[in-house]
């Protein structure tokens, strides 16, 4: 069995992750919060007999380096998008008003589960709520334009971890499978922290890639457990 | 200019990937996200048939195979999500009359198409397809950074390849004949343009444009042009458009009888970036157009937005009609120029009432096909 990528992660308490609180205030996680860091013994026992980095480059084709343009290909299978986000009509143009902040973007995929570790995007600091955008534009007229962007930058534990598209991969389709269409959705890794950083943007903005991906049965299963522990 | 939309048809499929009206016919093929192609009249726009059961993915790209000489068959080339390139054949003996015209033509199915061939080779995705302007040669690409030029027999049933092109670094995502000569232009997540001709028995890499700064996703010729000339247009992640000219062959055709050995660089082809086209999308451009009738460019992509350019001189262009949201939130994916066969009703009593010859450009529609599943059809229209 091959070691996880990162054996000894940091982790934030649950407590410490920024939510809504009742009077709408928001309260930050900040990384003297780290409680803890995960000893390798602690995780052997936690994984089936194949890791989860094995199943994942079998599948995707690793390159030598650890992470070749072949890792992600994916896409919104049909399957996939059936859900809130297929509503197109107008009566959406409408519900489209009633805004969705940062806090509702980071609830919904902060909750997802590292591939590696029996813990969330959110305790292990992938996801940070001061690194989710979201950007609406005016037209010339001043009226805010129907299409909004949604920027997620994500932190990889280490800067070589092979697992980031496929994180991203996640992170995309949860929210594909969440927002209504109109939100473009751009997945980055965050500057300076993964060594393959255009690469890996590359792929998780490659419609045609993300689109391909999410018709393999065996990424699709992957990702499903990932999404599992979502609310 | 405006633009109007005169139909719009609903597909009832999650995404449509690429469109394709046949060349001759009053045909419109659909490629879609649920793993079958849909073919509509252009007269009507109700659907004849749908071909299905034998991709195991999405179906990505369509392309129909010109009619030349005797070869009077309907056939269209499908690539798929699953590493094949399906060949169907419409069913003369059960097709009768134009479809449409008995006008109850509501339901899919009346045409009888046969499934007659798999080209196998590629190792995944295979991203596009395209037929050459003869119908002899037919050229797919795909996520294994190849090009497969195939030839077709006579009953398209046997495909031979005569080349595997790899000099792409990263996945082709789109190739296309130049609509006179048997030069082929792909596109690729590598950011470049490759040229390929055959030299003596083999295909070749004759040309490269680097440019462009991210995917190009989409190429289409000029049709237009006179003989030895080539342009194209092409379409990026970049967020930009821009047209590409061929420096003259004048020196190379002279010699194109000497065997390549003898000719010192017997083939290959300078391109020159002519324009960029005025900057209007935000996000990536997934297709762009060439008319063949109007010379006019129409470009879509993630924004929702589509846009008609017009050239006003040589390499000079200026945007005559823009659309927004012109599939409603969604992302656009394709974008093809068609004749038009169904004469809307009041620009055709304008036409029967003038009794005069209909400008080329009053002649055409942009077909659009979206992320909502919807097929749109467009008219530029004109101020009198």
């Amino acid at each position: 069995m091959s070691e996880p990528i990162n054996a000894n992660p940091k982790v934030l308490s649950l407590e410490d992750l920024p939510t809504r609180s009742p009077a709408g205030e928001e309260i930050f996680g900040d990384s003297s919060s780290i409680k803890a860091t995960f000893p390798h013994s602690a995780l052997d026992g936690a994984f089936p007999t194949m890791s989860l980095y094995e199943s994942y480059s079998s599948l995707l084709l690793l390159g030598e380096d650890g992470l070749s343009d072949d890792d992600i290909e994916a896409k919104v299978a049909p399957e996939l998008s059936s859900g809130e986000s297929d509503v197109g009509d107008d009566q959406s143009d409408i519900d489209e008003l009633e805004p969705i902040d940062e806090q509702e973007i980071y609830d919904l995929i902060s909750t997802i589960s590292d591939p590696e570790h029996p813990l969330t995007l959110g305790q292990l600091a992938v996801v940070n709520k001061p690194d989710i955008h979201i950007v609406s534009s005016k037209d010339a007229n001043g009226r805010r334009q129907k299409i909004s962007r949604v920027i997620v930058e994500i932190t990889p534990t280490i800067t070589h971890c092979s697992l980031a598209t496929l994180i991203g991969l996640g992170i995309r389709v949860r929210l594909e499978r969440c927002l209504p269409p109109r939100f473009r959705i751009e997945i980055r890794v965050k500057q300076g922290t993964h060594q393959s950083e255009s690469q890996v943007n590359k792929q998780l903005n490659d419609k045609e890639r993300v689109a391909a991906a999410c018709e393999n049965q065996q990424l699709l299963g992957v990702l499903s457990g990932m999404l599992a522990t979502c609310k | 200019m405006p633009i109007k939309q005169v139909h719009s048809i609903p597909a009832h499929v999650d995404r449509i990937w690429n469109l394709a009206p046949h060349p001759t016919l009053p045909l419109l093929a659909a490629a879609t996200s649920d793993k079958s192609a849909q073919i509509y009249s252009l007269n009507t726009y109700f659907p004849v048939a749908q071909l299905d059961g034998n991709h195991k993915r999405s179906i990505r790209s369509v392309s129909w195979k010109p009619k030349s000489g005797s070869n009077s068959e309907v056939v269209l080339a499908t690539a798929s999500f699953d590493g094949s390139v399906g060949i169907w054949i419409r069913d003369s003996e059960r097709y009768t009359q134009e479809v449409g015209s008995t006008g109850d033509s509501g339901s899919i199915g009346l045409e009888e198409w046969e499934f007659v061939a798999s080209l196998e080779g590629h190792e995944n995705e295979v991203k596009c397809v395209d037929w050459s302007c003869e119908g002899t040669h037919l050229a797919s690409c795909s996520r294994d950074k190849s090009v497969w030029i195939w030839e077709a027999d006579e009953d398209n049933e046997e495909f031979e390849c005569l080349a595997v092109l790899q000099d792409h670094t990263q996945d082709v995502k789109h190739v296309a004949w130049h609509p006179k000569e048997g030069l082929l232009a792909s596109a690729s997540y590598d950011d470049t343009i490759r040229l390929w001709r055959e030299d003596d028995d083999d295909w070749v890499c004759s040309g490269e444009i680097i440019g462009h700064r991210s995917t190009v996703w989409c190429i289409d010729f000029d049709k237009t042009t006179s003989e030895g000339e080539a342009r194209l247009v092409s379409c990026s992640a970049d967020e930009t458009v821009r047209v590409w000219s061929r420096e003259s062959m004048s020196s190379n055709t002279a010699h194109r009888d000497i065997p390549s050995t003898f000719r010192s660089d017997p083939i290959s082809e300078n391109w020159q970036q002519e324009a960029i086209l005025p900057q209007r999308h935000s996000g990536p451009i997934y297709a762009v157009s060439w008319s063949g009738r109007s010379g006019r460019i129409a470009s879509v992509g993630a924004d929702g937005l589509l846009v008609v350019y017009q050239e006003v001189k040589r390499g000079e262009w200026v945007v005559i009609a823009e659309e927004e949201d012109a599939h409603s939130v969604f992302e656009i994916n394709t974008a093809v120029w068609s004749r038009k066969w169904k004469s809307t009703a009041s620009h055709g009593q304008e036409g029967d009432a003038e009794k005069g010859e209909p400008k080329p450009e009053e002649e055409e529609i942009i077909i659009t096909g979206g992320d909502d599943g919807n097929i749109n059809i467009w008219e530029v229209t004109f101020q009198k």
